[in-house]
């Protein structure tokens, strides 16, 4: 392939990398990046002649002054500028590729490329951020070199006559200058590159001063963890394999099951309308303190008996804190700005409603403890009161209620009844299809209608019938579910596995969980099969991706630091209580992120020890050099004595000439002399001492004669 | 003896500049640096990474280009002062399978050399030998040393261009530039190879017949007329003896010489070159004859090098008040 062609193929990957990461983020519309992608490939065509005429880079200059002008007064209008920005960018790129005339050109477009890149740090932290990035890895040292060759052709070339300089430069691009081999080095390249980088990333000390932060409120929109949930809305989802949670429960084992029902409480909801769940008004939420890393939310801090959870929680669209069951504490890792940690805001409202304050639009790493005892819950009539609410019109379910619970003694009897009824009488089945409601109540419809409907149908069923029977309830939205991800060794819960449920208040037993939906829920979730696998698989570089690298910072520095310190120290590690863990990172770095920092803290000190020792030798020749110039001083002293000094400025080889001229008749010995004081001086090659010796005794006899010039006449 | 095998190893130290490229490069990753510090913007810190990364990688290729090089420098056989001539310079790639790309020569000659003398090789495969050419016109006749030569690469991404400077001797005897003026009209008209002289010796010329006498070479006798006088009588020849011109060139400066003296003394050394030329052309032994020295008598027919070296190492002498002006003995010519 010709130096030409693949130039012009690796500005063109590259280009269209940065304008892929351009694209990363929601900023730039489906309009605006398809005419981006159809002129890029449009460019690909523009060669030749065409772009040659100079009517051809004047209007491309005109075009683009429209362009920001039409941007400017969009500003003005109103338009956000972060996507006015990137499109001009972009079409700055677009005019490059059109005018890529010289190596001039090529190397805008790399720049440009690179600037895409660093302008989509803010918008994306996906994991396709890490594919446009290692691609860059890869190309743009090609392009750089490529490049850079391209531009010293051009130069050396410059000043020959314009006709020969073309002929000269055409013949080189149509060459075949760098090869398969070329290549295939350059691309070995992005190993150490990647390790370079991999290490500067990991060392670069992490001390955010967030003067300006760009991160960006984005997230999944999952609903029902919002202020209200409307019946219908929830659990229509149940096919959507997005990943939302990713949960380490305590105790996996080596070989831990496929599937398992694990039970992640988001939000509850007191107030039902005949449509529609709501909180109550005035419910305020209240900011938890925390001790280090630890919220006592919802009960107390963390004991060493307690059972450790590890969640990956993505960026949501409502920053709800999930739970697990019996969970007493939460462990947090807190921001870091500054260099200084920064605790998170974690606020509980009543229903055991707990909400982060999201800054960063990055998502939630936290550690959830349960303990095998939680603390009993206090009752307050007055917070009762609220759970007991039934909306008008239900008088017909709190009759059907009131028939199936007839003969119960107690409200645990009521309730064990009612959830019998509902789960596995058979008498309602699970269906995702939504009964027609034509104005009437859910519920009515659902109960004695259609009998079937997802999980929020039976949900709401009972917890209106246990109000109406007296027995305070509400609705929890949550997920529940979780495929193992051997890839990441985690169980994910995906949005599918969003849930709903009722909490009941049972005298002296608390508030108790009861799912009255049927066991057809399971059939419905997302399917398995390659698809599955590949999405496991790439759930869990993403996990890693935003564990490793996006959310890397300060107390994972130094949680390196440590594991170093522990790898190198002699003393045994100490067992961690929980206590002692609160002065930890949740996180840990990859084993070979401590390899490559080890590798690099070995070479810094290495070269910073050969500096050291190159720095303290002495200077001056070597011990060859010495004997040489101590010969070759011999000669000069002899020289003098016979009136033929050689002046400071005259090099040996210039005074061989002058006493050649002179006339000198011992020639044969300057010449020998001469010619090893350079050999060794500056050839590198080597006089010892016995040899050295025999030239200055030569030199010395030489010197006692009286015949060495021609007598002047 | 280790220390000096390393440091033979290595080579002389590198220098380092920024290109302009290399700076805007070096501003950008500063810039992305500050971003990431500022917003702690993980993303940042890894275009930080990779930006770094380059530029140690740049370094790092740089190297590999310079090292295991072996320059040199082909002088050419004759150089004139105000004439361009041609220096190769060679570049030997000693590496076994990496080519050096973008590698530059440049040939000093010592310190207040202006340099520009540079030559490129874009690709020199491993092993490979390269030879260019670059022009150079020295400013005077004499002794032109060139001291070393540059070995500059700007590869891999044209951020930094990285530099060794390898000592390679060579001094170059520049002659003085030949005047343009033919001077043959001011040699005598008398040429030929060989002038009969008015002694006897070997020669072409046959000067007359004598006697033998014992000794003589049997060659020369002339049987001929030995058979018609009835007595040995050998050939007397003339000895051969080619016309020989002594130019004087009296460097001495007198301490009255006026501003131009030295001007004058060098268009003077120019003529003689050439009058040197000439007469050797014309048939005529040539020698040079000043307050140095003398030159070797250059015979007709011989090319003038040993004349025009000893003119371009002619140096002016100052002379004090009344010194004498430089005697010749025999036939000479004042040049």
């Amino acid at each position: 392939m010709s130096f030409a062609r693949l130039h012009k193929i690796v500005s063109y990957v590259l280009s269209g990398l940065g304008l892929f990461a351009l694209s990363l983020g929601p900023e730039l519309e489906l309009p605006a990046e398809l005419v981006m992608f159809a002129a890029w490939i449009a460019s690909w065509f523009a060669e030749g002649e065409r772009i040659q005429r100079p009517g051809w880079a004047r209007a491309w200059t005109i075009a683009l002054g429209v362009f920001l002008a039409l941007q400017v007064g969009r500003g003005f209008l109103g338009a956000p500028l972060l996507p006015l920005v990137l499109e001009m960018t972009a079409a700055l790129q677009i005019s490059r590729l059109f005018n890529r005339r010289t190596a001039r050109e090529h190397q805008q477009i790399a720049a440009l490329a690179l600037l895409h890149l660093i302008a989509s740090t803010v918008l994306s932290t996906e994991i396709t951020y890490a594919v446009v990035f290692f691609g860059f890895v890869v190309v743009l040292p090609w392009t750089l070199a490529l490049g850079h060759l391209r531009a010293e052709v051009e130069s050396q070339h410059a000043p020959l006559p314009e006709e020969e300089r073309e002929e000269a430069l055409a013949r080189t691009l149509r060459s075949r200058l760098v090869g398969p081999g070329f290549l295939a080095g350059t691309a070995a390249l992005a190993l150490p590159l990647f390790a370079m980088t991999a290490t500067v990333f990991l060392a670069f000390p992490r001390v955010g001063l967030g003067f300006l932060s760009l991160g960006r409120d984005l997230g999944q929109r999952v609903s029902g963890f919002g202020a209200d949930v409307e019946l219908g809305d929830f659990g229509t989802i149940r096919t959507d394999p997005t990943v939302v949670l990713r949960v380490e429960p305590p105790g996996m084992g080596e070989d831990p099951p496929e599937r398992l029902a694990l039970r992640m409480r988001g939000t509850s909801f007191d107030h039902y309308d005949g449509r529609r769940w709501t909180r109550t008004s005035g419910m305020e939420s209240e900011g938890v303190g925390h001790a280090d890393d630890f919220y006592p939310v919802p009960h107390r801090f963390p004991r060493r008996t307690d059972r450790r959870w590890t969640i990956v929680l993505d960026a949501l669209d409502e920053p709800v804190i999930f739970l697990p069951p019996n969970a007493v504490a939460l462990e947090i890792p807190p921001r870091m700005t500054g260099g200084v940690p920064i605790g998170r805001e974690v606020r509980v409202a009543p229903g055991l409603d707990v909400r982060y304050a999201d800054a960063d639009g990055l998502g939630l790493r936290y550690v959830a403890w349960t303990a095998a005892d939680p603390p009993r819950e206090e009752a307050d009539p007055d917070q009762l009161e609220r759970y007991l609410q039934v909306p008008d019109g239900h008088e017909r379910v709190a009759a059907l209620a009131r028939e199936w619970t007839e003969g119960a003694s107690s409200d645990g009897d009521r309730v064990e009844r009612l959830v019998a009824r509902l789960q596995s009488s058979g008498a309602y089945t699970y269906s995702l299809d939504t009964p027609r409601l034509d104005g009437r109540l859910p519920l009515e419809v659902f109960l004695f209608e259609a009998r079937r409907g997802h999980c929020e149908y039976f949900s709401t069923a009972l917890a209106v019938m246990l109000r109406s029977l007296g027995v305070p309830a509400r609705n929890i939205t949550g997920f529940l579910g979780g495929r193992f991800n051997p890839y990441g060794r985690y169980y994910a819960l995906s949005q599918g596995d969003a849930h709903s449920w009722v909490e009941a208040w049972l005298p002296g037993r608390g508030w108790v969980v009861l799912d009255p939906t049927p066991a057809g829920r399971d059939a419905v979730g997302p399917g398995g099969g390659w698809l599955s696998t590949v999405r496991a698989i790439f759930d869990a570089i993403q996990t890693r991706w935003a564990d490793d690298v996006v959310g890397y910072d300060l107390r994972a520095q130094i949680s390196i630091v440590r594991e170093l310190r522990d790898l190198f120290g002699s003393d045994e590690p100490e067992a961690r209580t929980p206590e002692a863990r609160a002065e930890e990172s949740s996180w840990r770095p990859p084993g070979w992120a401590l390899i490559l920092l080890g590798l690099a803290l070995i070479a810094v000190a290495g070269a910073w020890l050969a500096r050291r020792r190159a720095r303290a030798a002495p200077d001056g020749p070597p011990d060859a050099a010495r004997v040489a110039i101590r010969v070759y001083r011999a000669l000069d002293r002899a020289m003098a004595k016979l009136g033929h000094p050689r002046p400071p400025e005259r090099t040996p080889t210039e005074q061989v000439a002058a006493l050649e001229t002179a006339g000198f008749r011992e020639m044969d010995l300057l010449h020998e002399v001469t010619r090893r004081y350079l050999e060794v001086r500056y050839g590198g090659a080597t006089l010892d001492e016995r040899e050295g010796a025999a030239l200055e005794r030569r030199i010395l006899e030489m010197a006692r004669r009286r015949d060495l010039f021609p007598r002047a006449e | 003896m280790a220390k000096e095998k390393k440091r033979r190893r290595r080579g002389p130290p590198r220098r380092l500049k920024f290109t302009r490229e290399g700076r805007v490069f070096v501003f950008v990753t500063v810039g992305v640096g500050a971003a990431a510090v500022n917003t702690g913007n993980n993303l940042l810190y890894l275009v930080l990474g990779l930006l770094l990364s380059l530029i140690v990688l740049s370094g790092i290729l740089s190297e590999l280009v310079l090292r295991s090089v072996r320059v040199g420098r082909q002088l050419p056989r004759r150089a004139f002062a105000g004439t361009p001539c041609l220096v190769e310079l060679s570049l030997l790639n000693l590496k076994r399978r990496l080519p050096s790309y973008s590698v530059e020569l440049e040939d000093v000659a010592g310190p207040d050399d202006e340099g520009g003398r540079r030559v490129w090789f874009l690709k020199v495969g491993p092993g490979e030998t390269q030879l260019r050419a670059y022009s150079r016109t020295p400013a005077r006749r004499g002794w032109l040393r060139l001291t070393q030569l540059r070995v500059r690469t700007r590869y891999p991404f044209g951020l930094f261009e990285k530099w060794r400077v390898i000592d390679v001797e060579d001094a170059l005897l520049v002659f003085p530039k030949v005047d343009d003026a033919p001077s043959i009209a001011q040699v005598r008209a008398e040429t030929g190879p060989d002038a009969p002289s008015r002694r006897l010796g070997p020669g072409a010329e046959v000067a007359g017949l004598r006697d033998y006498v014992a000794g003589d070479d049997a060659r020369s006798i002339h049987w001929r007329r030995s058979a018609s006088l009835g007595r040995v009588v050998v050939r007397e020849r003339q000895r051969d003896e080619a016309r020989k011109l002594t130019l004087v060139v009296d460097e001495g400066r007198p301490a009255d010489a006026s501003e131009g003296w030295d001007e004058a003394f060098e268009a003077l050394v120019s003529r003689t070159a050439r009058r040197a030329a000439d007469a050797l052309e014309r048939g005529a032994a040539v020698e040079i004859v000043s307050r140095s020295g003398t030159s070797p008598l250059v015979l007709a027919g011989q090319p003038p090098d040993p004349l025009w070296r000893h003119l371009a190492l002619l140096e002016i002498v100052p002379l004090e008040d009344g010194a004498e002006a430089l005697a010749v003995r025999g036939e000479v010519t004042a040049a």
